[in-house]
């Protein structure tokens, strides 16, 4: 097996990914960088994200709001000294890549625009259009090529971190144009793989995003924290899951019922805000867990339209006219014409809740270290512990970038004096991870397929760790990822060639969010009470005697993890009641 | 236009492989390059056809300035010259050329006219000049040009 | 829903087994509403896990799923089954090398994208602590719609140039070249303009306007380049005709 020698080694090459190849590259010209992908860059789910990226910049904004904002939209789930952190890093962050040359939306005076959006008392989201995800992305990626330290291996499937001396010493990538092994030599590693939306059936996300990179630190020993908070989008299209983002109600658009009721004022969220005059932190602009279980209580009071393509709401941006639609959300109309065939110009177009991004991850702190000496860790795949229970949307693009320079930072700092590298026993490491795959290939006993086992997957997140949860439904989904994770031992490889072999990954990335998934309905089952994304009918309040805390799950093998408690972090904000009802408070 | 036509239609230059060479590959036979048909690829799509008409009716633009400057030639020969090249016009032959380089001349301009939006967009305030209007005032100027053109031949 | 069988012929090609390229025939039941993106995830999970393609975000905007349908080279997950009668014809995107099945090599591609510079090359360089530079929304909109290429690589398959003449830096790159070009805050223009206006940039294009037409983002390749080939005449002219009107 070929090896690499290098400094650092990134896994994932999206936003986060990016943006710590480049503080690398910058902070030491001199560093080796290794910027492993299973995708070209531009690929990467980054490109997705719509709304935008918060950041306190205009003069009517503090940080101590978007503070207060934060932790209060995350259920007093987050960590406060990283919300501190993050809120002061993030206009700086912004700037930068306005720097880089990312086509921000401008005022008449040629300053940055901002918009509202949910759940954030000022209008502080810099965006781009509906595209603000898709400009980050493409703006860190161009700026990246500029700097030959950074060497990218695209299209390599990272398989399993080398870790000796109880340090992380580099990685297992296959090229999957080849179907070799190589291994990566590092003194650190950074994971920035990305979300692991696909173990549900509905979902904003990308194919791509299977919890690779969380899957893979946590079979090397580092703890998965609150991954039982999973977020619902409210808003998207009934058939194919896409996104449509909350900038539409941001932009003035409302939700109503089949009676055509603005019904969020009858979820805490009112009372009702004039049509077309958006009141920021109210009804429509309410927070994404609040908004989506709305839907479900609408559903379950008959309240909802049925479609041919399900229960839906309906999503009125009429009133916005076609200028402004067309200025501030080309893609939403794009995308709503033609996947459902509606105008959003003359028509309500129906939406549903779906499942769009992980707030919890691999465990780290606010240096953006995890527990396991020498790998690190950020974006979307980490839980740095800022979105708490519940993400307040135009957080994520932000965080991605301020904790993927803080991890370059760390991890600089990192390999300043270590001791020598244990050749031998990486490679011994390494080879069992070719044994692994062999292991696939050479497989003849196997019996279950891959889809049918993804599908069942898939059909036991949605119906037990959906939006609202049981004790009942989650034990059942527990003992069902468990009895799937015995099954996928004896899955069959159908495809057993070696150039991109798709067959292949799509087994491995079942592997990973299998693991996710154990995760997830595990740390469910535990947190007995009600925060954020995470709500239990039989335990609707939130208990912070009990649950204050983080959710640790650990890697035992075949056996069920080991779930254990980290105490949040409270610095200045005692919990308190989450009001969204405007000005009449 | 006609002279980057003719040097493409020459060229078929082979593409090398663009991915490294893989040892330890079981088969071993690589990515695989589909040439392009250096001489009939514009079969393969109506717009690459359309482009190919909008590239040949310069010929015919290019044939008439032979003439005139035939036309000129027997002008500078003498009388009974010019006179024959004039009978030489009237002839079928010459006038069916003439219809067809006609009908060349104005789709070859008319394509030209057309794509002049993109090539030379107008930004005026914010908002861009609407394409149309660009290449309308390439008609105006032409119909303008011509009609000067009829009035100094004593058309009207 | 209403559902119809949907009948496909697509490339197949596997270098560890193949010497050349075959068509497969696959039937395949479909909604009616679906895109052949997902015929084709229908095809891989029920009939055939061997058959191989890129995919990810499934709304037009990753880039990761251009293939030639019918001739056509498209994005899979924006080409309807509601707009096709008969055989669906489904083939690697043209003029890169086949990798595998419908999965090309773009190595080419993101080789001529870095040449080009696509990055900001501040006019004057300033701290973050200075804040943004300011932009108007004219000045935004000048180069606007260069920015929304998704490195698709439609606009590659359907340029016969770049089909011919593959040392041909191509749209996609060059329009990218051009977006930073009219951006107000760079000053780069002078270190591209060696590449982007040699022989293998914008005068290998004979504006076959390909590009434009298959372009999924509404990018206006064609249009870049033909402004690039105007700056750069006026170059020429400044620095032989106006000696001393050039710097």
């Amino acid at each position: 097996m070929e090896t690499i020698s290098t400094d650092v080694v990134i896994i994932g090459a999206g936003g986060a990914g990016l943006r710590t190849a480049i503080a690398l590259a910058e902070t030491d010209p001199k560093l080796r960088i290794a910027l492993i992908s299973k995708v070209y860059p531009m690929r990467s789910h980054t490109c997705a994200a719509e709304g935008g990226a918060a950041g306190v910049i205009k003069p009517d904004d503090s940080f101590d709001m978007h503070f207060d904002d934060t932790v209060g939209g995350g259920d007093w789930l987050s960590d406060q000294d990283c919300v501190e952190y993050f809120i002061r890093e993030a206009p700086k962050e912004l700037l930068q890549l306005e720097h880089w040359g990312c086509p921000w939306n401008r005022e008449a005076d040629g300053s940055v625009a901002v918009r509202p959006f949910g759940g954030m008392q000022k209008k502080r989201t810099w965006f781009a259009a509906d595209k603000s995800g898709f400009h980050i992305l493409h703006t860190l990626f161009q700026t990246s090529l500029q700097f030959p330290s950074i060497i990218r291996y695209d299209e390599y499937y990272a398989l399993d971190l080398l870790v000796d001396d109880g340090r992380c010493q580099g990685v297992t990538a296959m090229e999957m144009r080849s179907g070799q092994l190589r291994q990566f030599h590092a003194k650190a590693v950074i994971i920035a793989g990305g979300g692991a939306g696909r173990m549900f059936p509905f979902s904003t996300n990308g194919a791509i995003k299977t919890g690779d990179g969380m899957a893979m630190a946590y079979r090397a020993g580092a703890p998965l924290k609150d991954m039982e908070f999973v977020q619902y989008h409210p808003t998207g299209l009934p058939n194919t899951g896409s996104l449509l983002t909350e900038a539409c109600r941001g932009e003035g658009g409302i939700l109503v019922n089949k009676n055509g009721r603005r019904y969020l004022q009858d979820y805490g969220m009112g009372p009702e805000t004039p049509v077309g005059q958006p009141q920021l932190k109210t009804m429509e602009l309410g927070p994404r867990d609040r908004v989506s279980q709305a839907y479900w209580h609408e559903l379950q009071k008959g309240n909802t339209v049925t479609t041919q393509w399900g229960e839906c709401v309906m999503l009125d941006m009429r009133h916005l006219g076609e200028k402004k639609i067309n200025e501030r959300l080309p893609l939403v109309r794009e995308l709503a014409a033609s996947y459902l065939g509606v105008d959003i110009v003359k028509d309500p177009v129906p939406i549903r809740p779906v499942v769009h991004y992980m707030m919890g991850g691999i465990s780290t702190n606010t240096q953006a270290a995890t527990p396991l000496p020498g790998l690190f860790a950020a974006g979307e795949c980490a839980c740095v512990s800022l979105n708490g229970a519940n993400r307040l949307g135009s957080n994520s693009l932000v965080e991605l970038l301020v904790f993927g320079r803080r991890a370059a930072l760390s991890a600089i700092e990192h390999m300043q004096g270590l001791p020598a590298t244990n050749t031998a026993a990486l490679n011994a490491r390494a080879e069992a991870t070719q044994l692994r795959i062999r292991e696939l290939f050479s497989r003849t006993d196997g019996t279950e397929s891959m889809s049918g086992l993804r599908k069942e997957m898939m059909d036991t997140m949605e119906k037990n760790a959906g939006i609202y949860r049981t004790e009942e439904g989650l034990q059942e989904g527990v003992d069902k990822i468990d009895e799937l994770r015995e099954r996928y031992q004896r899955v069959i490889l159908t495809d057993k060639t070696n150039v991109f072999n798709t067959d292949l990954f799509q087994m491995l990335e079942l592997g990973s969010m299998l693991d996710c998934a154990t995760a997830v309905t595990v740390g469910a089952l535990a947190r007995k009470e009600s925060r954020g994304a995470h709500q239990r009918l039989d335990y609707p309040e939130r208990d912070d005697k009990n649950f204050l805390r983080h959710t640790m799950v650990y890697h035992q093998g075949q056996a069920a993890p080991r779930v254990d408690y980290l105490d949040v972090v409270i610095t200045k904000s005692p919990p308190g009641v989450r009001d969204y009802s405007g000005d009449h408070k | 236009m006609g002279e980057e036509m003719s040097r493409n239609l020459g060229a078929g230059a082979a593409r090398e492989p663009q991915s490294p060479p893989r040892a330890g590959r079981v088969g071993g036979a690589g990515p695989l390059i589909r040439e392009v048909p250096p001489t009939t690829w514009f079969f393969r799509h109506p717009r690459y056809l359309r482009y190919m008409a909008r590239e040949i009716t310069c010929i015919f633009v290019g044939a008439y300035c032979v003439l005139l400057v035939l036309g000129l030639h027997s002008l500078a020969a003498g009388q009974p010259s010019y006179e024959a090249f004039l009978v030489a016009l009237r002839s079928p032959a010459s006038i069916i050329f003439h219809l067809l380089a006609l009908a060349a001349s104005f789709y070859h301009a008319a394509t030209w006219f057309n794509a002049t939006q993109k090539a030379m967009p107008i930004q005026l305030g914010e908002e861009f000049v609407p394409g149309n209007l660009i290449s309308g005032a390439h008609y105006v100027a032409w119909a303008a040009l011509s009609i000067v053109i009829l009035f100094l031949a004593g058309v009207f | 829903m209403k559902e119809r069988l949907v009948q496909m012929e697509i490339l197949r090609y596997n270098p560890d087994t193949d010497t050349e390229a075959y068509f497969q025939h696959y039937e395949v039941v479909c909604q009616e509403e679906w895109v052949v993106l997902d015929a084709l995830n229908k095809i891989k999970e029920t009939i055939d896990p061997t058959l191989n393609y890129r995919w990810s975000c499934h709304m037009a905007v990753c880039g990761s799923c251009g293939m030639m349908i019918n001739g056509d080279p498209k994005l899979s997950c924006h080409t309807f089954l509601r707009d096709y009668a008969g055989v669906i014809r489904v083939e690697p995107l043209a003029h890169f090398p086949i990798e595998r099945d419908l999965v090309t090599a773009p190595d080419d591609f993101m080789e001529k994208l870095k040449r080009v510079k696509p990055y900001l090359i501040p006019k004057a360089p300033k701290p973050i602590s200075e804040g943004e530079y300011k932009q108007t929304p004219a000045q935004l909109k000048r180069y606007h719609q260069f920015t929304l290429c998704i490195n698709c690589m439609l606009c590659y398959a359907a340029c016969p140039e770049y089909g011919l003449t593959p040392k041909f830096i191509g749209p996609a790159a060059l329009s990218l070249a051009h977006r930073y070009n009219q951006d107000s805050r760079d000053g780069g223009r002078d270190e591209r303009q060696e590449i982007i206006a040699s022989k293998e940039g914008v005068w290998e294009c004979t504006f076959v306007g390909a590009c434009s037409e298959v372009c999924p983002a509404h990018v206006d390749p064609a249009s870049a380049l033909q402004q690039i080939k105007i700056a750069s005449s006026i170059d020429w002219f400044q620095e032989h005709l106006m000696p001393w009107g050039k710097k």
